[in-house]
Order: C-alpha cells, then sequence, then structure tokens
C-alpha cells in the first residue's frame, strides 16, 4: 500500500430535502481506501453509512444535496457528468446490496444478467459473455455453475443469490467494490460462506471494499481499517486490531459492550446499554452529537465540535477512552 | 417433581403440502427460560403461534400448566388467555396505530372486566397500565402517546408492557430484539432478563441469535426444518454441543473480536436449504451435513438422551455417552467441498481459502 488511496473522500456531505425541511444524514465525512484494503463503516441505523456508500457513485435521489469531494484514482466524482458516472458505475465502482432479490431482474437468467455487464462495458460479445459468466459463478463458489447460470433468480436460494451479486459486481474486475449489508439479510450459516466468498475473492483479486455494516462480527471477520459512524459523523477510525482492542471513542467502546457473543456473556454478566437514542438532525450542530448519551461527556462536549485527531488511530472526541476498557 | 409452564408433545403444524412443524416435543420448567433456535424456515416462529394458539396445531398437544387447551375453541381458550403472552419481533406491525400506548397495554385487562373475571385488585386499569409501564422502563405520560411517537425500542417496551400485563405464566418472545439495533438490543435483553428474574415467569425466547440467548436462557433447543435436533442445558449446548448442525451454528455466528474471528473456521454448509414441502427423508440435516453417513439418508434419527439435565439429540453418529463427530475439527476443505471448491484445477477451493486466512491474520 504504497501508492496513494484508491478512493478518497473529502469532506462529504449530504442533506436530504423533506416535508420537514432539511435533514442532515452526513457531514464532512472523509475516508480513504487503499490498494485491496476493506475498510469497514460502521454503525447502526440512521448514522448515515448507507447514504456515504450510495453518494460514493451518484445513487442518491434528486432530493439529496451532495457537497465536497470523491476521487476515484485521481478522478473526481461529486458533479461529473452522467456519461462519466455511467462509464464508472459497474466498471471500476461496483455495488452488492443487501437483498439480493430486489437487485436481480426476475424476467431474466442469472448469465444473462451477468452476462450485460460484460458486453456493456468490456463489448464481450454474448458468446464470450456467457462463458464469462459460467467462470465467475464458479469463482464465487456455485456448484454446477454451467447448469445454474440459465437459472433465474427465484430458483436460487438466498446465499446463492447474494454468489450471483457478487459475481456480477466483481466481472469487470472494479477498482472499488462497495458491499452495503451483504451478509444481513442470510442466515448464519449462509452467512459464512459468502464470508468465506468476499475474503477469497478479495486475496485473488486484490480489489478495494468498502464494507458497510452494523455488526461487529463481520468487522472482525473481514476488515483491515474501521471507520465508526455516528449521527452522520466518523468518530473513529483505526486498524481493526486496534480499535478492537483500544477503542477511544466512548460509542465505540460502549458498543462493543453491547455486542452480545457466545461464550462472553454466560451466567449474570449483564449487557452493556447505551442509553437515549440516535438523534436525527436537521443540521449537524456545533457540538459532539453523541454528548447526550455519553458516559464522559464535559461541558465542552456540548459547546464545540471535537475534530477528528491525526494519526493512524484518530478519534472525535474531547474526552476519550484511555484505558484499554475490558470487554 | 418438575411442573412444567408448558409441555408439548409431538406437535405437528401442516399448511397444505408445508410441514412446518413436525413433531416437536419440549417442556418449560416453571420460571425458566428456554431459548428456540433455529435459522429462517425452521418453524420457530410456528411453534410459538400454536402455542398462543393463534394457530391450531395438526396434530400432537399444547398443556399449559394444567389445562390442554390445544382444540379449545375461542370462548373456552379465553378464561387461558391470560396465562400466555407474546411479543412479537416488529413492534410497528403489532401495536395498532390509532390506539395510545395506554389503550395498547391496558386492552388485555379490559377485555377480561367486559368477560368479568378480572380479578378486584387490577380494576384500576390506568394505574395498572402506570405501573406496567413504569415496569418496563416508561414513564407513565407515555400512555397518552402513539405508537408512531416511539423509537423502535420504545415500542418494543410497550409491546413487553402489554404482554405483561395480565402477570402471565408464560411469555413467548418471537425474535423480541433482531429489528432493533446492537446498542437498543442490549437494554431490551437486560429488561426481559431482570424482568423474568423478578415476576418469575416462564418464557420462551425464540430467536435465531444463539449468541443473545446464552446470556438470557438456561436451557436450549435448536430447530431445524420443523424438528428438534438438539436440546439441553445451556451449558451443555455451548459447551459440549453434540449435532453437527448445532456445532455448525456455533461456528458460524462471528465473534466480535478480530484476532479470536480469524483463527476460527466456520463449518460451512452449502446454501441450499431443502423445502418443508419435501424433506430430505432420514435425517433431514443430512444433505447439508459434512459428516452424514449411509444410515442418514434412509433412518430417521430418534431423539435420545446423551448426558445431564435431559441433554437429548436426534443424530445417528452421536453415542450414548454424547461422545461423536465434532464437524468444527474438521479441515474446512472436507466441510465445504459442495460449496466454495470449483472443477477449476488448483486456481480455486478450498484450501486455497484457508491459506488466505492465514496470511491475513
Amino acid at each position: 500500500m504504497t501508492s496513494g488511496p484508491v478512493l478518497k473522500v473529502t469532506d462529504l456531505s449530504v442533506t436530504f430535502r423533506t416535508e420537514d425541511g432539511p435533514l442532515s444524514a452526513v457531514d464532512r465525512v472523509s475516508l480513504e481506501v487503499g490498494d485491496g484494503e476493506v475498510l469497514a463503516v460502521v454503525g447502526e441505523s440512521g448514522c448515515g453509512k448507507s447514504v456515504t456508500a450510495m453518494s460514493l457513485a451518484g445513487l442518491l435521489p434528486r432530493s439529496a444535496t451532495v457537497d465536497g469531494s470523491v476521487q476515484l484514482d485521481g478522478v473526481e466524482l461529486i458533479g461529473a457528468d452522467k456519461r462519466t458516472l455511467r462509464s464508472i458505475r459497474g466498471r471500476e465502482v461496483a455495488y452488492i446490496f443487501q437483498e439480493p432479490m430486489t437487485s436481480l431482474n426476475p424476467v431474466f437468467t442469472v448469465g444473462r444478467q451477468i452476462g450485460e455487464v460484460l458486453q456493456v462495458h468490456i463489448g464481450l460479445s454474448r458468446q464470450a459473455a456467457r462463458r464469462r459468466a459460467v467462470e465467475l459463478l464458479k469463482l464465487v463458489g456455485i456448484p454446477s455453475a454451467e447448469r445454474r447460470v440459465d437459472d433465474y433468480p427465484h430458483q436460487l436460494s438466498g446465499g446463492m443469490r447474494q454468489r450471483v451479486m457478487i459475481a456480477m459486481a466483481v466481472a469487470c474486475d472494479p477498482k472499488v467494490l462497495i458491499a452495503d449489508e451483504p451478509t444481513t439479510a442470510l442466515d448464519v450459516t449462509i452467512q459464512a460462506g459468502i464470508l468465506d466468498v468476499l475474503r477469497a475473492l478479495r486475496e485473488r483479486l486484490g480489489t478495494s471494499v468498502v464494507l458497510i455494516t452494523h455488526d461487529l462480527g463481520v468487522v472482525a471477520d473481514l476488515a483491515d481499517r474501521v471507520a465508526v459512524m455516528y449521527a452522520g459523523r466518523v468518530v473513529e477510525t483505526a486498524d481493526v486490531h486496534e480499535l478492537f482492542a483500544r477503542p477511544q471513542h466512548p460509542y465505540t467502546s460502549g458498543l462493543l459492550a453491547a455486542s452480545p457473543s457466545a461464550g462472553r456473556h454466560a451466567g449474570t454478566h449483564r449487557l452493556n446499554e447505551i442509553p437515549g437514542l440516535v438523534p436525527v438532525l436537521a443540521s449537524q450542530p456545533d457540538a459532539c452529537t453523541f454528548a447526550d448519551r455519553c458516559p464522559q461527556a464535559l461541558d465542552t462536549c456540548s459547546a464545540k465540535q471535537p475534530a477528528l485527531e491525526s494519526g493512524s488511530h484518530r478519534v472525535a472526541c474531547w474526552n476519550p477512552v484511555r484505558q484499554p476498557v475490558e470487554v | 417433581m418438575t411442573e412444567y409452564a408448558l409441555e408439548l408433545e409431538n406437535l405437528v403444524m401442516h399448511f397444505g403440502a408445508v410441514r412446518a412443524v413436525d413433531g416437536v416435543s419440549l417442556q418449560i420448567p416453571k420460571g425458566s427460560v428456554v431459548a428456540l433456535v433455529g435459522e429462517s424456515g425452521s418453524g420457530k416462529s410456528t411453534v410459538g403461534r400454536c402455542i398462543v394458539r393463534l394457530l391450531e396445531p395438526t396434530e400432537g398437544t399444547v398443556r399449559l400448566a394444567d389445562a390442554d387447551i390445544t382444540h379449545l375453541n375461542r370462548r373456552r381458550l379465553r378464561p387461558h388467555r391470560r396465562d400466555v403472552s407474546i411479543v412479537f419481533q416488529d413492534p410497528a406491525g403489532s401495536l395498532d396505530p390509532r390506539l395510545t400506548v395506554g389503550d395498547i397495554v391496558g386492552e388485555p385487562l379490559r377485555l377480561m372486566r367486559r368477560r368479568g373475571d378480572l380479578p378486584a385488585e387490577q380494576r384500576d386499569i390506568s394505574s395498572a397500565v402506570a405501573e406496567s409501564l413504569r415496569r418496563v422502563g416508561l414513564r407513565p405520560e407515555v400512555a397518552q402517546r402513539s405508537p408512531h411517537e416511539l423509537s423502535g425500542g420504545q415500542r418494543q417496551r410497550v409491546s413487553i408492557a402489554r404482554a405483561l400485563i395480565s402477570s402471565p405464566r408464560l411469555l413467548v418472545a418471537d425474535e423480541p430484539t433482531s429489528a432493533l439495533d446492537v446498542s437498543v438490543q442490549a437494554s431490551v435483553l437486560n429488561l426481559l432478563a431482570d424482568l423474568q428474574r423478578d415476576l418469575g415467569f416462564a418464557c420462551l425466547f425464540i430467536t435465531h441469535d444463539l449468541s443473545a440467548v446464552e446470556y438470557l436462557a438456561d436451557e436450549v433447543a435448536v430447530m431445524y426444518l420443523g424438528q428438534l435436533v438438539e436440546q439441553g442445558p445451556r451449558e451443555r449446548i455451548f459447551g459440549v454441543p453434540a449435532h453437527p448442525y448445532t456445532q455448525a451454528l456455533l461456528s458460524a455466528a462471528p465473534v466480535p473480536d478480530p484476532s479470536t474471528q480469524r483463527s476460527r473456521r466456520p463449518v460451512l454448509l452449502g446454501d441450499d436449504l431443502p423445502s418443508a414441502i419435501d424433506p430430505p427423508p432420514g435425517c433431514r440435516f443430512h444433505t447439508r451435513c459434512p459428516v452424514a453417513v449411509e444410515r442418514c439418508k434412509t433412518e430417521v434419527p430418534e431423539s435420545r438422551v446423551i448426558g445431564e439435565g435431559g441433554h437429548r439429540v436426534a443424530c445417528h453418529l452421536v453415542n450414548d455417552d454424547g461422545t461423536g463427530p465434532d464437524v468444527r475439527d474438521l479441515p474446512t476443505a472436507t466441510a465445504s467441498l459442495t460449496d466454495t471448491t470449483t472443477p477449476e484445477p488448483k486456481s480455486d477451493g478450498a484450501t486455497e481459502v484457508t491459506t488466505a486466512r492465514g496470511a491475513a491474520r
């Protein structure tokens, strides 16, 4: 990872116009994803993680105002014209969404849908695209791919459908793969298989991955680096081992302690609670948005917004957790 | 002798050709928490609905403390309604949006009053509602609000307040925290644990998440395609799981700790879950089981006791003393043969996946 980041997001802000006035979903988020790196963006519902993901390749509806900069290998994507975006989506930036059934077209075979990507972006012939589709299905671990390529989405199980989505996403060997809750709709035994495929692909193809998830177990499994989001802002970012071992933001440490995990909570051990609710914000205040839920908030916290400190482990907090917490 | 809050005997629930539940026997001792664990389509929610008699079972018996309620009609069922309550997964869908929170929580008592079987100490419904709200950690003023004004976690607290207002002897909690965020999930789980300890009701906790129940349950029952494959005390199920499916479930859930998680090898079962319309012959798990033998394909395994505390398992390969294969010890290549290995020579395959994991560490 000596070269610069493949994807560089700087001060990205997203505001939605709604009937009840403006809604600030993402506030000056900066992220970097290195070559072949898996960056996990973690947070709970409404923290802005999916909106951040969608804004990267201009997938947000027109009610959204996007500011800031998203650079893919030096090419600016915010404000880029439709043609540029169209040539980038699916080819250089590819998405995997949570619900494969709604992302696949029910009236075409999976082979045709994977083939379409290749015909449009790489200009393969129909026969060549089909052959490549079979190879891709094998790559993502679908047994008897030669037969399955002619199946319609409804003939496949949920896990198989998600594998097809992954095959489609990596078809053009994208620079960045954005996986938005890729295993959330799946059962744990199926999820284990999908995580395995993602891990193998990442080793094999060297694709950079932005993994959007609320599941800290999935983060622990796949990520190299983690950005924790809360109420539209990145509150902490660090190497995955560092973050789990020494979380510095009170929200991160609270979230880690709140996650039930087999073998850790047997008997009378209570789960940690984070009191209060994630705020819904019209505009971002000049304060820490976590202050009113924070067990160690100071007066400064509700008066002035903390900035992300520089360094490899960055935290936006006036009173960070400095001791390693016991989890 | 143990007294039971609930006894299910060979419960069967078929919907036309779909054999959703196919012979489940389960007892919940008074005041204890039993977790019913399974993945989508295993029939666990159908079991819950049969217990509260939202469904009339096709066969078998549902016995609450002292009464057989399996086939009672609506009228004969009414006196037993107060003994068993249910909390659903999605509080937004299970609370009437046109009623206030107070109306919702007090409804069970109002229905009892109309029938004339409301006990004297609960005649004052509004104070009973306030007390029930207080117990679940909500302020009494919330009674005036509508469900849509509340957050997901608060709504789930309202569902729990309603379920507990009639002081049931049994609470069926059907994935009560699955729709909630991690931090909120923790507070609802803690609340249920506290209430259960204080009020002493028995609880059937239905979930797909094994990690959530280790902290709550006294006993665990694991369900696969309409049948129980293993059941027993919590420490036994987590410590010495005997059924290959239980072992796979335990290994599959990722642990929120990078070093631990990366040194684990999940057992990969393959994506194809058989259908409950045409379940596989013999052991229903044999099509996904990494250690299945010929016998598993033809002969249905009987559930038998293999250890203390009534630890039971339905698997041919487990010995009577509970010893047997552990699929977590298999090399990943064997476990995932049908799954990640492709016909391509040496360019793909599960062994490579294993090396990749090693390198990633």
